[in-house]
């Protein structure tokens, strides 16, 4: 097989893998704006017609847990709705860039101030954008038929019939869209091209970046480690902007999207404004956001997942192209995309096997809610008295405030306590340590990453538990990964004999060393 | 006629999308050229000149840039001057980075590191702000290798401690 074909396929499958779990909370979104919130609430929801507009559709983006292709069926709704086109721009940007969880997590990658300063910076691209695509478009939605109002159990089977169709019909086939901006990477982009491509003293970083960015599909989570390694290294903020902006609030899926409802001229032009501002804000923030007291590594190892996974001279089989698909995958990611797999089965089935069924549940009915439920909301039901009818925007509002609900519960589930941390960190570190000492480089490379991540995890642990995170705790972690990074470096050098000269045995045990001396030191300093 | 126009319109829109898809495919290719890597170790984590190797370093290294500092003439035009002045301001902003990086890899106990820490954070805030030079704040300076030099005999007094009582066992 071709390294470039199978490269790409790789990143592609990679792609669908990652963006599973935020494509399904995506669906449920569009499902609840289509059937509970309806037009009126959705409207109040994104701000209407006033000034709040923008920042309100920037904010609800930063609740809510999806990423830029999850935003996909969520807009395509908006946009049914009415939804003034500035509003629907400013939600398809931000909410890929930020939520709960990477906000956290991004807390621990520098110092707070430029996480804030990043998401401040993005309300401004989205109020900039906004105003000027609310002048030059017009908010009429596109006529697609009357939307039945259901109620109760048959609303239930709307949402699950209309998830399935929006995944196996247009928004599924955005996706396709989205991910092939991968495929593109993944095939043209030699193995570990990028690694240099950012330096902080590079004039040329902000812009690069920029343009890579454009193709580039990235997990609100992938992007926040991704930052985190940038700075780590002292790579450009500048660029780290410009991945934040354009790789995970766009990607090609969208940007098809916008092109086809609102105009390809029109788009171009907006485009090329989003383009200019973000590259405009990455040079002003280029230098005044580089970290103190990083000394720049001259690369990083952020960016070769966009890269081609394979070295060009690689003999690619069936079997190398699975491992290279199965090393990034987790159970969490299997599970999402069996459930993913379910709904498109379900879509497939309802647009074929039991259409006729289906679109009669979804179809407008006699017993359907009158206007907005509002004016039958309070009005006991047959059954008793907690079994009443409330109002279709008020169980929509609840189905969104408990998707936060749900989302700020899962940080504390993704980011454990800090005694389970520990013994998670226990399990790696001896995996890492061992590996190194009985020459399992492999081992001990697979390992290195899942240690650097727990520590990550055991910051956000102790600082939303405690509502504190003493420097010296962040000094520790700190210490850890910068060790972790010259045992990984220092394996990267041995040869493919593995044989070690003397210099590399003495690094090698002196690193071995300082990771043992470390975690003494953080686990005092997590224990107090 | 509606015909012919759609068909006018779907021709210019495709042209767009042509012309935006071959500028990204020209774009990507060129980054695409770039060489491939493995590991750039050899180039990578150079550790700089005045990385300071422990406590008693740090403060030594302060000292040297402080005294070459005070021994060159502030008003001075010659260019070579001036240029050293510079190397060793930026040096020892450097050097108050890093301090604090240093002392937490050692075996200081939090208490013990937390005011050298606080003190490098308020010299780097100066320093990094340019509202003050390195020679200004010399009594900043001073106090920051009292504590490097006490940090480090306690460090070493713990040391001792340890080995007498190992050697005892």
């Amino acid at each position: 097989m071709n390294v470039m074909i199978a490269g790409g396929f790789v990143r592609f499958v990679q792609g669908i893998a990652a963006a599973a779990p935020t494509l399904a909370v995506g669906l449920f979104v569009a499902a609840v704006l289509r059937y509970y919130l309806r037009e009126a609430g959705t409207k109040k929801l994104f701000g209407g017609e006033t000034l709040w507009s923008l920042p309100q559709s920037w904010l609800v983006g930063m609740l809510l847990p999806v990423c830029s292709v999850g935003v996909i069926p969520v807009i395509r709704e908006m946009r049914r709705l009415g939804i003034r086109p500035g509003a629907i721009t400013a939600f398809a940007l931000s909410a890929p860039l930020f939520n709960p969880l990477s906000l956290l997590y991004g807390l621990t990658l520098s110092r707070p101030y430029v996480i804030l300063g990043f998401a401040l910076g993005s309300l401004f691209v989205v109020t900039v954008l906004g105003l000027i695509w609310d002048r030059f478009t017009s908010p009429s939605a596109r006529s697609s038929g009357p939307v039945g109002r259901p109620i109760g159990i048959r609303r239930l089977g709307a949402t699950m019939v209309y998830m399935g169709r929006e995944l196996c019909g247009p928004s599924g086939m955005l996706a396709l869209v989205a991910f092939a901006g991968l495929w593109l990477l993944g095939s043209l982009l030699p193995h570990g091209a990028l690694q240099s491509a950012v330096e902080q003293d590079d004039p040329l970083a902000p812009l690069t970046m920029s343009v890579v960015a454009v193709p580039i599909y990235a997990t609100p989570m992938l992007t926040m480690s991704q930052l985190g390694m940038m700075f780590a290294h002292g790579n450009s903020p500048g660029a780290s902007f410009a991945l934040l902006l354009l790789g995970t609030g766009a990607n090609l899926g969208t940007l098809w999207w916008i092109g086809r409802n609102f105009g390809w001229r029109s788009t171009f032009i907006w485009f090329m404004v989003l383009f200019g501002v973000v590259v405009g804000v990455a040079y002003a923030i280029d230098k005044p956001l580089i970290p103190p007291g990083v000394e720049p590594a001259g690369h990083t190892h952020a960016f070769d997942v966009y890269t081609n996974p394979f070295l060009s001279g690689a003999a690619i089989s069936t079997e190398s192209v699975s491992v290279a698909i199965a090393k990034n995958l987790s159970i969490f990611d299997a599970v999402t995309v069996g459930l993913i797999g379910i709904v498109l089965v379900g879509g497939l089935l309802s647009r074929t096997l039991t259409s006729t069924q289906c679109d009669r549940l979804i179809a407008p009915h006699p017993s359907d809610d009158s206007i907005d439920g509002t004016e039958t909301a309070g009005q006991p039901m047959v059954g008793g008295k907690f079994d009443r009818r409330v109002s279709s925007r008020t169980v929509g509002l609840t189905c969104l405030v408990g998707l936060v609900a749900f989302s700020i519960v899962g940080c504390f589930a993704y980011y454990p306590g800090t005694s389970e941390v520990f013994e998670e960190m226990r399990h790696a570190r001896t995996e890492v340590l061992s590996g190194v000492t009985s020459r399992e480089y492999d081992r001990a490379l697979h390992w290195i990453p899942i240690l650097e991540e727990w520590s990550r995890k055991l910051e956000v642990g102790f600082a939303i538990r405690n509502f504190e995170l003493r420097p010296y705790q962040q000094m520790q972690a700190y210490l850890l990964r910068k060790k972790l990074e010259n045992l990984e470096h220092a394996i990267e050098a041995i040869g493919s004999d593995q044989e070690l000269t003397e210099i590399q045995r003495e690094h090698l045990d002196q690193l071995r060393k300082q990771i043992l001396d470390n975690s003494k030191r953080i686990a005092d300093a997590f224990a107090s | 006629m509606m015909e012919c126009g759609r068909v006018n319109r779907c021709w210019r829109q495709s042209q767009i999308v042509c012309r935006w898809g071959v500028s990204l495919l020209v774009v990507v290719g060129l980054v695409g050229c770039g060489s491939e890597k493995q590991s750039l170790y050899e180039e990578e984590h150079a550790v700089p000149e005045h990385w300071p190797s422990g406590l008693i370093d740090a403060a030594n290294k302060l000292d040297e840039r402080l005294l070459s500092l005070q021994a060159t003439d502030l008003q001075s035009a010659d260019a070579s001057e001036s240029d050293n002045r510079e190397t060793h301001e930026s040096q020892l902003r450097d050097l108050v980075e890093w301090i604090p990086e240093v002392a937490a890899d050692t075996d200081l106990s939090e208490p013990q590191w937390l005011p050298i820490y606080e003190l490098c954070e308020l010299m780097r805030e100066h320093l990094s702000k340019g509202d003050v030079r390195a020679i200004d704040i010399e009594d900043d300076f001073a106090r920051l290798q009292t504590m490097l030099r006490e940090a480090e005999q306690k460090l070493a007094g713990a040391a001792a401690t340890n080995s007498n009582s190992g050697e005892s066992l």
